[in-house]
C-alpha cells in the first residue's frame, strides 16, 4: 500500500492534467481519476514493465473516460449547457488562470489539450510527453506550438494580455 | 516569455484544483484481475522508441507491487540517486538528477518524529539537508559530543555516487561553520543488493547504515550483527575504534576529525596491542606493504572476497580470479544474479570494493 500511495503522489496531478484534458471538466476527472486508480490498484500485479508506465496509466484513464461517456450517452465534445455550467472552476482564485483555462478547454482538440497542459504541469520535456502519449516528436511539438500560438491570438481578441 | 505565461497560468489553474483521492482509493476494496481487461490492456511498444529504462530495475527481488512503483517514477521525477543520512534519526532521501528532493522519509522512530511535518517535495537538496541538520541541533541528536554521522549516497553509477557524497558533505561542512565543533562525517557511496535491503528492512535501519554495518562485520568477524544494529553511528565509531578497526578501509572519513574528537589518548596505544584481535587477515598490513603487493600473505582470503561480493549481488559466481592491476591485488570477481550480470572488483589488500558494474 505505501508503494501505491507514493505511486499516486508522484502522478497526481498529472493524471489530473491528462485526464482534465479528455472530459474538460473537475468533476468527471475525479471520478475518472479514481476509478483510474482502482483500475491500477487491481491490475498492478499484471502490469509488465516496458519502460514506459506512465503510457499505461494514460491508456487506463482514456479507456474509462470513452466509457464512461458511452454509457452517459454523451458525447465529450459537446457544447451542451450541462457542460457549460460544470466549466465554473469556481476553485480558481486568480480570474486570468481561470479564463486561460477555460479557453484551453474549448479552442484546443483534444491532443493539443493533453500535450499543452501536460507540459505546463508536470514539467516533463517534449520527448517525454510524446513517448508517453504514443505520437512522433515531432508531431508533439508543433501541435505544441500551433496550440500556443491559437491560445494567445484567442486570449488578445478576448481582450486579455498574456504577456 | 509569453508562452512561458500562459503555462504557468495554466499551471497555476490545475494547480488550485482541490484533489482529495488517495484515502477514499485506499479505503476502498480491490479485486485483484486475472488477466488484462480491455481497458488495462498494455500496447506493444515500439522497440525503436523504448528509451526510458526504469533506473532502479535491478532491485528485482522486492515484491511486484514494489517493482512496478520503482519503474512507475515518472521520467523527470524519476530518483537518480537515494541519499540516506544516519546520525540516530535514520532518513532516506530521494533525489532527482536535478538534485531535487522527490522524497523523504524517516526510518527509524526517531527518523520518523523528524520528518513528519517537514515540507520537502521539490525543493533543493541543500536545502532539506539545512533544514534537517538544524531540526537534529535543535532537538538534540547533534551536539558538542555527539555529532557523527553517516553519509551514504546510492546510485548505480558508483563514480556519480561519489561526486554526489563529496557534495553533501561540502552542504554538511558549511553547515557547521558556524558552530563550534565539527561533525565527524562518514562518507560511503554505495551499491544496492537483496540482502542488504532485506536485513535493513527487518532491523528498520538504512541501506547505508546496513552497508556500513555489514563491512564492519567483514572486519571484524567477532562483531555481532544484533549488537551493532542499535548503536547510533557514533558509537559504531567508537567500539571500532576500541577495537583497532581501520575505518578508513571501508568508509571515506577525515582522520584528523575522528582522532581529535572521538578518540581517547589511550584507545590509540591500544590499537597497536589490539593487532592479534582483529579477526582480519591483513593483520600486518601497512602502507610499505601496500607498496610492496607482492606478498600475497598480505591479501584477504578468497573466501572472505568471495562473501564480500556475494554479499553485493546474490546469485552464483560464473568467474573468480586473482588478478594484478597498476601494482595492486584485485580480486575480479563475476556474479550472475536475477538475470543480471555483475562485475566486481575488490582490493584484495582492504577488501573495499573498487567496483561494481551491473549489465543486463
Amino acid at each position: 500500500m505505501e508503494a501505491f500511495e507514493k505511486l499516486y503522489n508522484i502522478t497526481e496531478r498529472t493524471m489530473y492534467a491528462y485526464i482534465m484534458s479528455i472530459v474538460k471538466n473537475h468533476e468527471d476527472t475525479l471520478d475518472i481519476m479514481q476509478e483510474t486508480y482502482l483500475k491500477i490498484r487491481s491490475a498492478a500485479h499484471l502490469y509488465k514493465p516496458m519502460g514506459k508506465p506512465l503510457s499505461w496509466m494514460f491508456t487506463i484513464a482514456k479507456n474509462i473516460a470513452r466509457n464512461k461517456f458511452k454509457l452517459e450517452n454523451r458525447t465529450i465534445d459537446s457544447n451542451d449547457l450541462d457542460l457549460e455550467n460544470k466549466m465554473e472552476f469556481s476553485y480558481i482564485q486568480d480570474p486570468i488562470d481561470k479564463m486561460v483555462l477555460k479557453s484551453a478547454l474549448t479552442i484546443l482538440s483534444e491532443e493539443e489539450r493533453k500535450i499543452v497542459l501536460l507540459y505546463a504541469v508536470t514539467g516533463m520535456k517534449h520527448r517525454e510527453i510524446a513517448s508517453n502519449l504514443g505520437i512522433p516528436l515531432s508531431t508533439a511539438l508543433s501541435k505544441y506550438r500551433r496550440a500556443l500560438k491559437k491560445l494567445r491570438v484567442h486570449l488578445s481578441n478576448q481582450g486579455v494580455n498574456v504577456k | 516569455m509569453m508562452n512561458d505565461n500562459i503555462n504557468k497560468r495554466l499551471k497555476n489553474a490545475i494547480d488550485a484544483a482541490p484533489i482529495d483521492l488517495l484515502e477514499k482509493i485506499k479505503a476502498m476494496p480491490v479485486e485483484k484481475m486475472a488477466e488484462h481487461d480491455y481497458i488495462t490492456r498494455q500496447e506493444e511498444v515500439d522497440k525503436r522508441h523504448k528509451i526510458i529504462k526504469p533506473a532502479l530495475s535491478l532491485v528485482a527481488a522486492a515484491a511486484v507491487f514494489l517493482i512496478a512503483y520503482l519503474g512507475w517514477y515518472m521520467p523527470y521525477m524519476k530518483p537518480d540517486s537515494i541519499v540516506y543520512l544516519d546520525v540516530n534519526p535514520s532518513i532516506e532521501m530521494a533525489i532527482s538528477r536535478r538534485e531535487k528532493v522527490v522524497e523523504l522519509a524517516g526510518l527509524n522512530k526517531e527518523g520518523k518524529e523528524l520528518v513528519d511535518d517537514m515540507d520537502y517535495k521539490g525543493k533543493d537538496i541543500n536545502m532539506v539537508l539545512n533544514d534537517l541538520l538544524d531540526k537534529m541541533l535543535k532537538e538534540g541528536y547533534i551536539d558538542k559530543d555527539r555529532h557523527a554521522m553517516l553519509v551514504s549516497v546510492l546510485n548505480e553509477n558508483i563514480d556519480k555516487g561519489k561526486s554526489q557524497v563529496h557534495k553533501l558533505n561540502e552542504i554538511i561542512r558549511d553547515f557547521f561553520k558556524e558552530e563550534e565543533f565539527k561533525p565527524v562525517v562518514l562518507r560511503q557511496s554505495i551499491v544496492t543488493t537483496g540482502t542488504i535491503e532485506e536485513y535493513a528492512k527487518k532491523y528498520n535501519i538504512s541501506i547505508g547504515k546496513m552497508t556500513f554495518i555489514k563491512n564492519l562485520l567483514i572486519l571484524n568477524p567477532d562483531f555481532e550483527l544484533e549488537e551493532l544494529i542499535d548503536l547510533s553511528i557514533e558509537e559504531l565509531i567508537r567500539i571500532s575504534r576500541d577495537t583497532g578497526l581501520d575505518l578508513s578501509k571501508i568508509v571515506d572519513i577525515d582522520d584528523d576529525l575522528i582522532e581529535d574528537d572521538l578518540d581517547d589518548p589511550d584507545d590509540i596505544d591500544d590499537v597497536e596491542d589490539r593487532d592479534d584481535d582483529r579477526g582480519y587477515e591483513d593483520d600486518d598490513w601497512d602502507d610499505d606493504d601496500y607498496k610492496k603487493y607482492g606478498n600475497k600473505s598480505n591479501i584477504i582470503s578468497a573466501e572472505k572476497a568471495k562473501s564480500i561480493a556475494l554479499g553485493l549481488a546474490n546469485g552464483k559466481i560464473t568467474d573468480f580470479e586473482l588478478d594484478e592491476d597498476d601494482g595492486r591485488l584485485i580480486y575480479k570477481v563475476e556474479i550472475k544474479a536475477k538475470g543480471l550480470e555483475h562485475e566486481i572488483e575488490i582490493d584484495a589488500h582492504t577488501g573495499k570494493v573498487l567496483e561494481h558494474e551491473i549489465d543486463d
